[in-house]
């Protein structure tokens, strides 16, 4: 658990953090997003003590952040920046197993374990363990740097701007893989970005910020439904309605079912008024419904089932 | 636009045909009766043996089978020949003007029947020839990069200089001015040249051992970096004569009131102030280089470092030394070919050194004497200089920032 209590972060005159409270529980995937400048990475960067709040507690496990030593802590708490920060004269491999180096881990557990990573991050070992950086595209080294920041297990992970140097569409396959990884490791995740899409689809909750303080703060269904105030229901936009769907997960869909048959999945398959349910969200199925001739929509399931969707329904998911 | 292949397979073509035209119109030799007077200039056509002809019309003939190559598609038969070619015209703009000229000499220098003070040059034709003989190395040498072809090069120019040394220190040769030269004082030469090594070593050394230390301060305190700049840009512009003299007053009162400074053999002229103005001279690129090859080191690779947990002592061996390295290692190499050359100065205030033989030469008239002073200088630095890059790459390609070749 990693929680503020009242933190004050000033540069000057300026304040960067205004009376931040926050808790942010474990296993789950806080993201702090807001306008440039509101603050949000110095947040983060005072969790691994890159920044010293001014005024205020931040306690990580029930220890103030303060009483850690800021080298052990950082051993504990996985780092991604934006421009990932790969050392270039390192391989990929030893890259990835710095933090396992300076804990004194012996060669072959750390190639051992640089390999385990690369597979959990969908890269081939054999192929990219020995590469250096310069030698990887963007989303490679994206991927590189998440499986560096997880190389020693820590129980914590902080996310700054991670998947924002890539194209549109490696963010959205570096969004998903990141999904699908959380969902195994349930990390203590914080993640900054300026991509309200990206915040609904990987934050069990939103923190938005402004200005240096936090306007509210809760799970994307929350902020979306009711914003708190003028300033989140401006941010979030007049399309927040449309924003909603994609906080909804298709395999979480409960309901009347009935068993797919080989039809249903060869039609899921071609896109033809039916998908399947892993990895997608109701976002996916408003799309299919929208080119599919007919009302409905058929979502077949990893269990052999099949259920309907028509615009009722999903208006009724997202307004529940 | 010129590709660079295409001024690759040309250059060998010009370097061969210039030359070889040089060498037709220009002197090949310059016979002189003794160390100082003027001489005679010889070509082709004052040359009685038809020997050298026969040398020049090979080059010529080299070159007009290049041109030959070069008009439109070689045949299928041809082109293989034709990949190598440019790696024979090397060899040969390298050694054939030397047989010319050894061609050359033997009737030019009979009518002095052995007198021993009699001697002759190679003359224009062949300093063009050396000229080509460089153009027509660097293009082959830029052509063909993969490891074997340069092994192959690497061997192959070895054998050619080695051809080259053969010839000129054939005993037929024994006439060559600058053998003469070196005939009379062998000892001396071998005493200078180990001095001008120790001198260039020791000062490079030292500059080092001050250097990097001042470089690595420099960078890591802003208010020092433009002082510490500020004194090592400051000595380099002082001329080096100027620093050598303007060592010599303080030095000398300096061993006349310290008896211990001058039981070390420290006195106003020979090695200390030319050790001290070589070091502060090696001073400005090592220092500078180490300021620059520690800034560039990129910030978001220092900041992931801090942010994984490393302290200062792994941040600086794991990251900022070996990032720094390939351009410190240039500052090194900067400032040693550099105190080669400076070296030669130092002969002025006595410390001796390759330089002695140029002074010298220059004193007495005798232009042979000051070659053989600037000849091993030369090849020095560029021995050096080859020596610091190899290590350079190693050391890169260690560091994981440069690919082996």
């Amino acid at each position: 658990m990693i929680e503020f209590c009242n933190v004050w972060k000033r540069y000057g005159d300026k304040t960067a953090v205004r009376d931040l409270s926050l808790r942010i529980d474990n296993g789950t995937t806080c993201v702090l997003i807001g306008p440039s400048g509101c603050g949000k990475s110095t947040t983060l960067r005072m969790i691994n003590r890159l920044h010293e709040p001014d005024d205020g507690y931040i306690w990580v496990d029930d220890v103030a952040l303060r009483d850690y030593n800021p080298a052990r802590l950082r051993l504990r708490v996985g780092y991604v920046i934006q421009s990932v920060g790969l050392l270039p004269h390192l391989k990929v491999w030893q890259n990835i197993a710095l933090v396992p180096r300076l804990l004194g881990w012996d060669t072959k557990r750390r190639r051992a374990r640089a390999a385990e990573l690369l597979e959990l991050v969908e890269l081939d070992p054999s192929e990219q363990a020995d590469k250096y950086p310069r030698q990887l595209s963007g989303g490679e080294a994206q991927r590189v740097g998440v499986a560096r920041a997880l190389a020693a297990d820590p129980p914590y992970l902080l996310m700054d701007e991670p998947f924002g140097a890539v194209d549109p569409r490696t963010r959205a396959m570096l969004q998903r893989s990141f999904r699908d990884i959380q969902k195994r490791l349930k990390k203590t995740v914080v993640l900054v970005t300026h991509d309200l899409d990206e915040a609904i689809y990987l934050g069990d909750t939103i923190a938005i910020m402004n200005a240096g303080a936090l306007r509210q703060h809760g799970s994307a269904a929350e902020i979306l439904a009711e914003p708190a105030d003028e300033f989140v229901r401006d941010f979030v936009g007049s399309d927040r309605m449309l924003r909603m769907l994609r906080t909804v997960d298709l395999p979480k869909l409960t309901g009347e079912r009935r068993s797919a048959t080989a039809a249903d999945r060869r039609r899921a398959e071609r896109g033809e008024g039916a998908l399947f349910a892993h990895g997608a969200t109701l976002k996916d199925a408003m799309a299919s419904l929208l080119a599919a001739p007919g009302e409905r929509v058929d979502i077949v399931f990893a269990d052999g089932t099949v259920a309907g969707l028509d615009f009722a329904a999903i208006r009724g998911l997202i307004t529940a | 636009m010129a590709s660079n292949a295409h001024r690759a397979r040309f250059l060998p073509a010009v370097a061969t045909t210039v030359p070889a035209a040089g060498l037709l119109v220009f002197p090949i030799l310059r016979v002189r009766p003794n160390r100082v007077a003027e001489g005679v200039s010889l070509g082709l056509a004052q040359i009685e043996s038809g020997a050298p002809l026969v040398g020049i019309l090979a080059l010529l003939g080299l070159s007009y089978l290049a041109l030959y190559l070069r008009r439109g598609p070689a045949p299928a038969a041809m082109v293989k020949i034709e990949r190598r070619l440019p790696v024979l015209w090397a060899v040969a703009i390298t050694v054939l003007p030397w047989i010319v000229v050894a061609l050359a000499s033997v009737p030019a220098t009979a009518a002095f029947g052995g007198d021993p003070v009699h001697r002759f040059v190679p003359g224009a034709g062949i300093g063009l020839a050396l000229i080509a003989a460089l153009a027509g190395w660097h293009a082959v040498l830029q052509r063909h990069n993969s490891r074997r072809e340069r092994i192959l090069l690497g061997v192959l120019l070895a054998l050619s200089l080695a051809t080259v040394i053969a010839i000129v220190s054939d005993p037929r040769m024994a006439a060559l001015a600058y053998r003469r030269e070196y005939h009379v004082q062998a000892d001396r030469f071998r005493q200078e040249g180990l001095t001008h090594l120790r001198l260039t070593v020791l000062a490079v050394g030292f500059a080092a051992l001050i250097g990097l230390p001042a470089g690595v301060i420099a960078y890591r305190h802003e208010r020092l970096r433009a002082a510490i700049l500020g004194v090592t840009n400051a000595v380099q512009t002082i001329p080096s004569l100027a620093l050598f003299g303007l060592l010599i007053a303080p030095l000398s009162t300096l061993s006349r009131a310290v008896p211990f400074a001058r039981a070390l053999g420290i006195s106003g002229v020979g090695t200390a102030p030319a050790l001290i103005a070589l070091t502060l001279y090696a001073l400005l690129p090592i220092v500078r280089n180490t300021v620059v090859g520690f800034s560039q080191v990129p910030g978001a690779v220092r900041e992931s470092g801090v942010a994984m947990g490393m302290n200062g002592r792994q941040r600086w061996m794991l990251i900022e030394v070996p990032l720094a390295l390939p351009l410190v290692l240039r500052g090194l190499r900067t400032a040693a070919v550099q105190a080669v050359g400076t070296t030669t100065v130092a002969a002025l205030i006595g410390a001796g050194g390759f330089g002695w033989f140029i002074f010298q030469g220059l004193g007495q008239a005798a232009t042979d004497l000051v070659v053989l002073g600037v000849i091993p200088v030369v090849l020095l630095a560029v021995l050096v200089d080859r020596a610091f890059s190899l290590v350079a790459h190693r050391a890169l390609v260690a560091t994981g920032q440069g690919e082996p070749r």
